[in-house]
C-alpha cells in the first residue's frame, strides 16, 4: 500500500498565509458591515408656492393651460387662468421655471413665458424660437415674495406649416426651495 | 483644532473620526430640499380666428394679407375697399383692434389713413402722418358678430418721395377673446 504524499514543507507555508489572509479579509470586510434601522416619516402638505386660480382664489400643484393658436399668428393670454402664489406669510423662496418638453416644435415659432408681479413689472422670462434651450439648464428665476401671487403671460406664434387639428403640449416644470 | 479633529470619538460600540463625523454633519445641513411642480400648455391649432380676414373675391378667410398699391408723390391714393376685409365670423361680438406698426422708406410717406367701415359708417381709423411714433396705439372697435368690415385706405406719398422706392407699412389687428 502507497503512503499518502506529505506536502512538501516549501509548499505548506503559502498555504498557511493564503488561508489566514483570506480569514482576516473576510473579518476586515465583516467588520465593515454596519446595518442602521432609520425611518422616513412622510407627511403630506402643499408647497409653500402653488397655482392659484383667479376666478376662486383655489390652489393646485398642476394645471394644463389649454389654448387655441393659428398659422403664423401671435397669440398672447395676457393673464393666464392660474398664477403662481407663496402662500408663506413670512419667507420669500426662490422659484425657477422651465420648459421641459415640447411634443413637437416644429409647429411652433416663438414660445414665451412671462411673470409679472402684482404692479406689472416683469419677474423673469422664458422666451424661445429655437427650442433648443430646454431643461432644467435653461431655468429663469425669481425670488417669490412673500404673500405675494405673480401672474403668468403666455405668448405662442403657430409656425406656419400648422394645419386645423395639429396640437403641440408643452411641458413647463417649476422648481421652488422648501 | 487639529487634534481634537483627529480625536476619535466613540458612538455606541463603535469609533468614529471627529472630521469624518463633522463632514456628515455640515453635508446634512448644507443639502437642499426642493419640489418640482409640473404643469402643461395645450395649444390647438385652427386655421383662423373668429376674427380674421375675408377676401373679397372668393370669400376666403385670411390670416394675413399684402396690399399692394402705387403711389405718387404729392398725391393721395385712395382705395375705398381694399380687396380684403375684416370678417367676424363668430356669434359673439369681439374686441378687435389695429395699429400701424412700421413703415420702412417712411420718408416717402407724408400721411396714411386707414378706416375700418360697416357700410358707411366708419368704426375705427388708424393714422400716421411725418414725424409720428410708431407704432400707433391701438384703436379698438366692437367686431359684431357674423359681421364683415371694408378698409378704405388713404395713403398720401411725400414731394420728396423717390420714385422706384418701395415703401412696406405693417399694420397689426388684435383680437381679444372672448
Amino acid at each position: 500500500m502507497r503512503k499518502p504524499c506529505k506536502p512538501r514543507a516549501n509548499l505548506r507555508l503559502p498555504l498557511i498565509a493564503a488561508t489566514a489572509a483570506m480569514l482576516l479579509v473576510g473579518v476586515v470586510a465583516g467588520a465593515a458591515l454596519f446595518y442602521y434601522d432609520w425611518t422616513m416619516n412622510l407627511t403630506g402638505a402643499n408647497p409653500k408656492i402653488r397655482f392659484y386660480r383667479w376666478t376662486d382664489a383655489t390652489q393646485t400643484n398642476t394645471i394644463n393651460l389649454p389654448y387655441t393658436i393659428y398659422p403664423s399668428l401671435l397669440f398672447v393670454d395676457e393673464n393666464a387662468t392660474y398664477g403662481i402664489r407663496n402662500n408663506d406669510a413670512s419667507n420669500d423662496y426662490a422659484v425657477s421655471l422651465w420648459v421641459e418638453t415640447i411634443s413637437n416644435t416644429s409647429r411652433l415659432a416663438n414660445l414665451t413665458i412671462t411673470i409679472l408681479n402684482p404692479s406689472g413689472s416683469q419677474e423673469a422670462r422664458w422666451a424661445s424660437s429655437t427650442f433648443t434651450n430646454l431643461g432644467e439648464a435653461y431655468a429663469v428665476s425669481w425670488l417669490g415674495r412673500k404673500g405675494t401671487i405673480y401672474t403668468v403671460q403666455v405668448l405662442i406664434i403657430g409656425s406656419s406649416i400648422i394645419g386645423e387639428g395639429d396640437s403641440v403640449t408643452c411641458d413647463l416644470r417649476l422648481k421652488t426651495i422648501t | 483644532m487639529k487634534r481634537l479633529l483627529g480625536k476619535p470619538l466613540r458612538i455606541g460600540k463603535y469609533s468614529v473620526p471627529a472630521l469624518l463625523l463633522l463632514s456628515i454633519v455640515i453635508g446634512s445641513v448644507a443639502a437642499v430640499a426642493y419640489v418640482v411642480m409640473q404643469f402643461t400648455l395645450t395649444a390647438t391649432v385652427q386655421a383662423n380666428p373668429k376674427v380674421c380676414f375675408i377676401r373679397w373675391s372668393d370669400s376666403t378667410k385670411a390670416n394675413t394679407f399684402n396690399y399692394a398699391v402705387n403711389i405718387f408723390p404729392s398725391l393721395k391714393t385712395i382705395d375705398e375697399n381694399v380687396t380684403y376685409g375684416i370678417w367676424n365670423w363668430d356669434t359673439t361680438a369681439h374686441t378687435t383692434s389695429l395699429r400701424i406698426e412700421t413703415i420702412t422708406n417712411s420718408g416717402n410717406i407724408a400721411s396714411i389713413t386707414i378706416y375700418i367701415k360697416l357700410g358707411v359708417t366708419t368704426v375705427a381709423t388708424i393714422t400716421w402722418s411725418t414725424g409720428g411714433s410708431l407704432p400707433t396705439s391701438w384703436v379698438a372697435f366692437s367686431a359684431a358678430a357674423s359681421t364683415k368690415y371694408t378698409i378704405w385706405m388713404e395713403i398720401t406719398a411725400a414731394s420728396g418721395a423717390v420714385v422706384g422706392q418701395t415703401s412696406v407699412i405693417t399694420l397689426d389687428m388684435k383680437v381679444e377673446n372672448p
